[in-house]
């Protein structure tokens, strides 16, 4: 075995497409980046008069763009909302349209959204939020796709058939906020152990109960 | 069996090499002047305005204190709970009067967990302890203080 | 089956519990009596941490593993809820315990782009050059604790000797050798104290010499490399849909390093490369190990140089961080792959929730995969390459 086939290759590293720097750019001069104007506190405010960062205006583009990728193919009703999460283009998908609307982009030639990155469920007050940030590793896409859930009962179709990787974060999220994924090969407890009651990152989780 | 032979030569370039180990407990690390370890506390300083618990993340730190004759807060009471306190300077990063500081005590094993419980008179020996073992780090109008004391 | 049952049965597994231990497996009629049920862990030394792993076995054969995670489940996420920006810091010291000013850095930088702070130069150069630091230390370990794994001793005691001098420089620049709680949001705690940057400059040669040195000492061996060649193989594709991160990308030949795809801090104004592997097996993962040092101590090196001499080390931060409402997610290369933290702000001082992307996590879901088929002696090999850090997993 010669020294050099021992030895991993080193290959320079290729830039970056120019549309995943348009969608993550970063740096100063953060303004209200959330789409929907909230009231928020005062400085946000005041940072909303402001003109738009052309960041956030180039996220919501292609927001928009992969909304009518999305309707063409699973109509209109499957794009609930678009918009930007922070920098990043964000598009709220009907829960019953998740799992193909992301299997549709992690294969569609324009998109390859190939790569999960982080998927994470918030708990809201009247809803559950699932929230899956995917990035394409040829094309330099990131987007944040989302889906909504009501808290009771929380169900949401898994994603495990397209992004086997998401296999644990779904478990983690059914263990800890109680959704539960339909169609998840293995779904069980994963941080708590079998026979735990409750669920805890949800927000009216009370340990004593 | 090259390779085994070049591994085995590095192997024995390390004997001759000089220890780097410490023999603990017989000799002790020398903690540089930033160490983390148990705190100290000049009660003296303390102006009671409770900054220290509130940042403290797991709200390690009970304290109380009253007004005196002049109308000036003092401490009366100041337990640091070693259970579950991490280390982690956030008391001392936002103390106004430096009067909670870290020492270089760091050996705190013990056989009960009452024992981590400690108290104002613990932690100004600590102090006093400090002091007299780095005299060099202790700023002159601190020491002063203490002397009055 | 039979025979797995009566395993449970002896391991003291009440009967209302076997539904959770058992292995999903198709049943294999011929081979039934063979079957025998291993339990690695939760205590095991190569395991680096509380983790369990249960294995079903036919003869010398994996047929199928399954990892049982959680032992070391702390609630970080719960936790932070009720915590303000500040004080999460040094929680995030105990997830990768190997690696904190990563982590450290992951957290500060998320809020600090939510808040789109201005991080002065020289705080971001002690930023990279902690962190660049951090990577190393990591990395022997790994490397330390691997050969171990894989019943070399020396190596492992080798490595605490430049780890050491890390942990020392980081002792005197933040006073903690393990839990640095270095960063604030908006820059470092403390600058750096005289002959600080001196000591590191004096490490660089020093470092590159023992890396050369593990180069002599491990690549070449036979022993080693009959353990570690094509053990444990997958290729790009399975690693990005399993969603792996870091050198566990990047030894199938995929150049995925977020420092260069999703420049954050100062990475761009740095020279260096990625290296890649070839055939994604634990080999390359080791080696890739050494390789990257090379690159860390590159950047520190360049660091070292551009730094400016003086300068405030903390920005402009208001004393109580309030985040403006919304989402926020960024992911950085942490030592073991993209730590990501996700941040959801409803305009208050503390996070309404806080999500971490452990890459250890995401890594480990491959394992049962890489694990099937394989002799129970590459068990170790294989799983020691993963290089998880159980703080990490469980969060
Ligand atoms: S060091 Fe940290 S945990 Fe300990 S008392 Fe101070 S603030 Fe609390
Ligand atoms: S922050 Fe300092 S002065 Fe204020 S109560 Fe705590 S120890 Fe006393």
């Amino acid at each position: 075995m010669s020294e050099e086939e021992r030895k991993a290759e080193t290959t320079a590293p290729q830039a970056p497409s120019a549309a995943s720097a348009a969608n993550r750019a970063a740096g100063a001069g953060e303004s209200g980046a959330k789409a929907e104007a909230k009231p928020a506190a005062a400085k946000a405010q005041a940072a909303k008069a402001a003109p738009p960062d052309p960041r956030v205006e180039a996220a919501k583009a292609v927001a928009e763009q992969i909304k009518q990728v999305l309707v063409r193919e699973f109509g209109e009703a499957a794009v609930e909302e678009t918009g930007v999460a922070h920098r990043t283009p964000m598009v709220r998908v009907r829960k019953q349209d998740w799992p193909k609307a992301v299997e549709f982009l992690r294969t569609h030639p324009d998109w390859k959204l190939n790569y999960a990155e982080c998927m994470a469920g918030t708990d809201y007050p009247d809803y559950i939020e699932i929230v899956l940030y995917v990035q394409s590793t040829e094309l330099g896409h990131f987007v944040c796709l989302k889906t909504r859930t009501d808290r009771d009962p929380a169900e949401v179709p898994s994603l495990v058939a397209s992004h086997p990787g998401l296999n644990w974060e779904e478990r983690e999220i059914y263990d800890l906020l109680g959704v539960r994924f339909t169609g998840h090969p293995d779904l069980r407890r994963i941080m708590m152990w079998e026979g735990f009651k409750g669920h805890p990152l949800r927000k009216d989780y009370r340990e004593w109960d | 069996m090259f390779g085994f032979l070049k591994g085995l030569g590095v192997t024995l370039s390390q004997l001759p090499r000089k220890k780097v180990t410490l023999q603990y407990p017989d000799v002790m690390p020398e903690w540089p002047e930033r160490f983390r370890g148990v705190h100290r506390f000049i009660p003296e300083l303390c102006i009671v305005c409770n900054q220290c618990a509130r940042i403290c993340p797991t709200s390690c730190i009970s304290l109380s204190g009253t007004r005196d004759e002049n109308k000036k807060l003092r401490i009366d009471t100041y337990d640091i709970n070693f259970d579950i306190c991490i280390l982690c300077d956030l008391c001392t990063e936002v103390c106004p009067t430096e009067s909670i500081l870290m020492s270089d005590t760091f050996e705190l094993a013990s056989y009960s967990r009452d024992d981590l419980y400690l108290d104002m008179h613990w932690l100004y020996e600590n102090e006093l302890r400090y002091e007299r073992a780095h005299p060099d780090r202790v700023a002159p109008a601190q020491l002063e203080k203490a002397g009055e004391a | 089956m039979a025979q797995t049952e009566e395993t449970l049965e002896r391991l003291g597994v009440p009967a209302d519990k076997l539904e959770h231990h058992r292995l999903r497996l198709d049943d294999d009629p011929d081979v039934r009596t063979e079957e025998m049920l291993l339990n690695v862990g939760p205590q095991h030394p190569s395991t680096h941490g509380v983790f369990r792993l249960l294995v079903k076995i036919r003869g010398e054969t994996i047929l199928d593993a399954e990892p049982v995670i959680g032992y070391l489940h702390r609630g970080t996420e719960k936790l932070a809820e009720d915590l303000q920006y500040t004080q999460i810091i040094p929680y995030t010291d105990r997830l990768d315990y190997l690696a904190a000013m990563l982590n450290n850095y992951a957290l500060c930088h998320t809020v600090e782009e939510a808040l789109g702070l201005e991080i002065p130069e020289r705080a971001e150069y002690l930023r990279v050059i902690v962190m660049e630091l951090q990577r190393i230390a990591s990395h022997l370990l790994f490397i330390g604790t691997y050969l171990l794994d894989l019943g070399a001793m020396s190596p492992f005691l080798y490595v605490f000797q430049e780890r050491e001098r890390i942990v020392q420089m980081f002792n005197k620049i933040c006073g903690a050798r393990l839990t640095y709680n270095y960063m604030r949001i908006g820059g470092v705690k403390w600058d750096a104290p005289p002959g600080w940057l001196d000591e590191v400059r004096a490490f660089v040669p020093f470092m590159k010499e023992r890396i050369k040195m593990y180069d002599d000492l491990i690549t070449g061996n036979e022993i080693f490399l009959n353990r570690t060649r094509g053990i444990g193989q997958y290729d790009t594709e399975t690693a990005l849909k399993y969603g792996l991160s870091g050198i566990n990308l990047r030894c199938t030949g995929f150049a995925w390093d977020l420092r260069r795809k999703k420049p954050y801090s100062i990475y761009d104004r740095f020279e260096f490369d990625i290296p890649v592997g070839t055939r994604g097996d634990c080999f390359d993962r080791y080696y890739l190990h050494l390789l990257e040092m090379q690159q860390s101590l590159r950047i520190v090196e360049q660091a070292l140089d551009q730094i400016p001499d003086s300068g405030p080390v903390l920005g402009k931060v208001p004393k109580l961080i309030r985040v403006p409402k919304g989402e926020y997610y960024s992911g950085i290369e942490g030592a073991r792959g993209e730590l990501g933290f996700y941040i959801v702000s409803d305009g208050k001082d503390k996070p309404y929730r806080l999500k971490i992307r452990k890459p250890s996590f995401v890594n480990l879901q491959l394992l049962p995969e890489l694990l099937r088929g394989q002799n129970i002696a590459n068990l170790i090999a294989i799983l020691g390459a993963v290089d998880i850090v159980l703080g990490e997993v469980d969060a």
